[in-house]
């Protein structure tokens, strides 16, 4: 009895790991979402060993050298101030990806639960949640996060917390909605009967079923994030003065955009290429989670 | 001599993953003038696409690969034709007409009934003038019998119920006087009662005006009440053809034996074993060179596989069959099989002890209007619901779309909390309990869905959909305890349990229902509420479910609630039988007793309504029909809410609200005059 009993525990184990290269195989299946995942572990690494791969320090002011187009010493040019611009770019990769994931994860993971909870409650939940959702709406994003910021104060962290708020309606809406046309089907309701908890049902059922087009929101969501906190620290609420991110690059090339296109595009392209790496490989993850793309695969 | 419409070897190939395979191979068929044909057949058989390759209205990826359609004065075939040529367009509406299963969508909601039955006619007599066009407009309304037809012109869909929507479709297809009128599965998504008033009159005014009419269906019931001629497919073949007497008593083709003894049927014995055909029917994309049916055929010998010419044969006179066994072969094998004993009926023995006492039963539904939500009214969705269910035993639960079977079943399971009255479960009166305190009724009462597709959570597996509840009750100890128990409920549901990984979507409809049923079993219930369980699945695949739901009763002694609109399902598996009409009990009545005496008119009505697959059957079975459709809930009449649709109405019907009473042997009824 016991032997048949870890025979099936090892069953069991076996096909855990079967789902977990199913999941990986179904990810990978499209060679664009290796090219994506490459370039993205890349952007990561050169944030991380920052220090080892810039080539200047990247707040060094060198005014003989401002203004240059690319050349040997500085592959990108330099800024206004003599300051490398790839140095700068590599730097503030740091700032963008932390800002850009940290706030689309806020705004995911509480826009996601409220959105839940208000479309399966529904009732005076739904009422609160959803009008508060509205007042937030009602102001405009960029307004709503230079007024946080003004009483928060800048830095990373709360840049990231602050756009990530402003950020939440977007999934309070989308998850609701979604909420409310799932718990109509019948397997929900055979869940409920079966005496699932609420919050076991929300979890395991409805959340799985309802995700795929908040991992599509999400991903396109971190691009337009990078670009608000360039606004913020274009404005001086965000990050403070000398420290680089893609987004101040971008704003701050803008003048030379005639005599130094490289300096501007550069950083714009980088903020380009990790929203399209996101969006491939969050497609990447919506199919593969989804048992029935998952077989076809 | 030529006919109205000639099918011949028409292939039609869909392309599916870079492949192509046959949808339908060399069907040919033939329709004279005011006859009536019907083609049976289940899901994936073919029968839509053979009917829509004739018009030229296969969409890619599919196309019509070969073969001929000739159509009574149209020079040469009909496929030679470009698809959106003159000549086709001429023929499809103005010659050939088609009514749809769902008239809920089938007609525009921005337009009115009256010109869009008007464009029809226009489009194929250009030159009519508005007056001539409008009066023959309200002709063809009136034909259909819609009352008013002349103010209801201007109506729009939304208006008519279901069944009145039907009624214009049928009313735009007949405008332009088509020589045929093609019905696909028109009558499938109505109410028995409003289905047979409908094909009564697509009968009358075929007979008046010398239309030939093609019923498609997957119901043998109805063809052997209406038709005159069946062809009867299967994986895109036709498999058996002749008039319909034949079919029904001279059975020819393998396919069609096994379906007509795997369908339950009004008149059977109570003891009738349904004999299922095993297996699933082909996949297009798999079917085999020889004969699609071997896999699944009682009498196939070695030759099927050798045998790949499926055309038909020339069995008797006029009746045709495509296998490959002689009638002697065949004859031989039925002997030989017939011979062999099939399982026993399962025995099932009901004890005296109560399951379910359900006493003045009330729901009704509030209805909002307007900004601050006041309350307008209510849908007295049931009222004075009283029944009782011992161990072991099966209510069968009947009645048409909207008399509140769902709602009935939603408040036992206490999905609802009833207005009021009790719903005393094994000694515990569960109606007014809160979340919390049903947590330990939960396990004890499980549900089967009717949609198999929807009732399984697409990202789970079919092992964790199954052990859900064992986790929740905690009902076993350690993960492989878990392991075991899923497996053997795998088996007890006839599954090999190393499907239990996989996910809902690869399994068939069947295999989906047995995945429900494993997983309304888990928690060693003592009631299953059955919420028409099998009407979503292929019919040779409802004997499977039906054979197995009364194995596991016998076996375990749960006491069932079988909720349906097919009379002759509940009968088969029913120990007693509840008849609902607009959310009140008008009869409830041990199995036989109901289906001899009904006493209740509606009972009747409902019972005459229901076709029997046996053409002999029908033709001297009296049928009553009712007039009306079933009133909206939100309009109950009062009084008896049957009062205006009964033949033997009285003044006390109208006003006085007939309460359930015995009628001795344990047959309850609810009317005045009986």
């Amino acid at each position: 009895m016991s032997q048949t009993n870890t025979a099936a525990a090892e069953q069991a184990k076996q096909n855990k790991a079967k789902h977990r290269r199913q999941f990986i195989k179904t990810l990978f299946s499209r060679k664009i979402a290796i090219a994506a995942f490459v370039i993205l572990i890349l952007m990561i690494l050169s944030a991380f060993l920052a220090n080892f791969i810039a080539p200047y320090n990247p707040d060094e002011i060198s005014i003989r050298e401002r203004t240059q187009g690319p050349s040997a010493a500085h592959w990108l040019g330099t800024d206004e101030f003599g300051r490398d611009v790839l140095s700068r770019i590599i730097y503030g990769s740091r700032v963008s990806l932390i800002v850009g994931v940290l706030a689309v994860m806020i705004a995911c993971v509480i826009g996601t639960s409220m959105g839940m909870v208000a479309g399966f409650f529904g009732g005076v939940v739904d009422d609160v949640i959803s009008r508060v959702a509205e007042a937030i709406r009602v102001i405009p994003q960029v307004v709503l996060a230079i007024a946080l910021c003004s009483v928060f104060g800048g830095g990373i962290v709360n840049v990231a917390i602050i756009l990530g708020i402003s950020n939440m309606t977007v999934y309070i809406r989308m998850m609701r909605s979604q909420v409310l046309s799932i718990k109509e089907r019948d397997y929900i309701m055979a869940g409920k009967l079966q005496g699932n908890s609420p919050l076991r049902l929300m979890l395991r059922h409805i959340l799985p079923n309802s995700i795929s087009p908040i991992i599509v929101t999400m991903t396109q969501q971190i691009g337009g994030t990078i670009l608000a906190e360039a606004g913020l620290s274009f404005l001086g609420l965000g990050i403070s003065v000398p420290t680089a991110s893609w987004g101040s690059l971008v704003s701050g090339g803008r003048d030379f955009l005639l005599t130094n296109p490289v300096y501007s595009l550069a950083p714009g392209i980088c903020i380009a290429l990790l929203v399209i790496c996101l969006n491939t490989l969050g497609d990447g993850v919506r199919d593969a989670l989804d048992p029935r793309l998952r077989g076809e695969a | 001599m030529a006919h109205l419409l000639e099918v011949k070897n028409l292939v039609t190939t869909f392309r599916s993953d870079g492949k192509e395979f046959n949808a339908i191979e060399g069907v040919s068929l033939h329709l004279d003038r005011g006859e009536i044909v019907g083609i049976v057949g289940e899901s994936g058989s073919g029968k839509s696409v053979t009917m829509l390759s004739c018009l030229q209205l296969i969409a890619s990826p599919g196309r019509v690969a070969g073969g001929e359609v000739l159509l009574e004065g149209v020079e040469g075939n009909l496929l030679d034709h470009d698809s959106e040529s003159e000549t086709m367009r001429q023929v499809r509406g103005g010659r050939i007409s088609i009514i749809f299963q769902e008239p809920m969508t089938s007609l525009n909601p921005v337009l009115t009934v009256g010109y869009q039955i008007q464009e029809n006619l226009l489009l194929h007599n250009p030159g009519l003038s508005p007056e001539e066009a409008r009066r023959r407009t309200v002709e063809a309304m009136k034909m259909v019998n819609i009352p008013d037809a002349e103010s209801r012109y201007n109506y729009y869909p939304q208006q008519f119920s279901g069944g009145m929507r039907q009624r214009i479709m049928i009313a735009m297809a007949m405008a332009p006087k088509p020589d045929i009128l093609i019905a696909d599965e028109a009558t499938t998504a109505l109410d028995v009662t409003t289905q047979a008033q409908l094909l009564e009159m697509i009968r009358t005014i075929a007979k008046e005006t010398n239309t030939a009419v093609i019923m498609i269906t997957h119901n043998l019931g109805l063809v052997a009440r209406y038709a005159e001629r069946i062809y009867v497919m299967y994986g895109g073949h036709i498999v058996e053809t002749s008039g319909c007497k034949e079919i029904f008593h001279d059975t020819q083709h393998p396919y069609t034996r096994a379906l007509l003894r795997a369908i339950p049927r009004l008149d059977d014995p109570k003891d009738r074993i349904l004999i299922p055909i095993d297996g699933l029917p082909p996949v297009p994309s798999q079917r085999p060179e020889y004969c699609p049916f071997y896999p699944r055929c009682e009498y196939h010998c070695e030759r099927c596989t050798s045998h790949t010419d499926y055309s038909l044969k020339e069995v008797k006179p006029g009746h045709y069959s495509a296998c490959c066994l002689t009638g002697q072969e065949l004859a031989d094998k039925e002997a030989e099989l017939r011979g062999r004993s099939y399982k026993e009926a399962p025995e099932r023995a009901s004890s005296e002890e109560l399951c379910l006492d359900v006493a003045d039963v009330r729901k009704y539904f509030p209805v909002y209007k307007g900004l601050f939500r006041k309350k307008v009214g209510e849908v007295k969705a049931i009222e004075d619901i009283c029944f009782t269910l011992r161990q072991g035993e099966t209510l069968g639960v009947v009645g048409e779309s909207g008399c509140g079977k769902t709602t009935l079943a939603r408040c036992i399971m206490r999905m609802y909390e009833p207005d009021e009255g009790k719903i005393v479960f094994r000694g515990t009166d569960v109606a007014h309990l809160k979340d919390r305190e049903l947590k330990p009724f939960r396990p004890k009462v499980s549900m089967i869905f009717q949609d198999p597709f929807s009732s399984l959570d697409p990202r789970q597996n079919a092992g964790s959909i199954v052990g859900e509840s064992l986790l929740i009750h905690k009902l076993v100890k350690d993960s492989g305890e878990y392991e075991q128990r899923v497996d053997e409920l795998f088996r007890k549901v006839g599954m090999d349990p190393a499907l239990k990984d996989r996910v809902a979507h690869e399994f068939s409809g069947g295999q989906r229902q047995r995945i429900g049923i494993a997983r309304a079993l888990s928690s060693n219930p003592s009631l299953i509420i059955c919420d028409e369980p099998i009407s979503a699945l292929d019919v040779s695949i409802q004997a499977q479910i039906i054979n197995l739901l009364e194995d596991i009763q016998a076996e375990l002694g749960i006491s069932y609630i079988f909720i349906a609109h097919d009379l002759a399902v509940v009968k088969h598996i029913s120990d007693r039988i509840l008849v609902m009409y607009l959310g009140r009990v008008m009869e409830i009545a041990p199995c036989d007793e109901l289906y001899e005496k009904p006493l209740h008119p509606y009972t009747q009505a409902l019972l005459s309504a229901i076709p029997v697959a046996d053409p002999l059957i029908e033709e001297n079975r009296e049928v009553v029909t009712v007039q009306g459709e079933v009133p909206s809930i939100l309009k109950r009449p009062s009084g008896c809410p049957f009062h205006n649709r009964c033949p033997k109405c009285t003044d006390r019907c109208k006003t006085e609200t007939p309460a359930l009473h015995d009628a001795g042997n344990g047959h309850l009824v609810a009317c005045h005059l009986c």
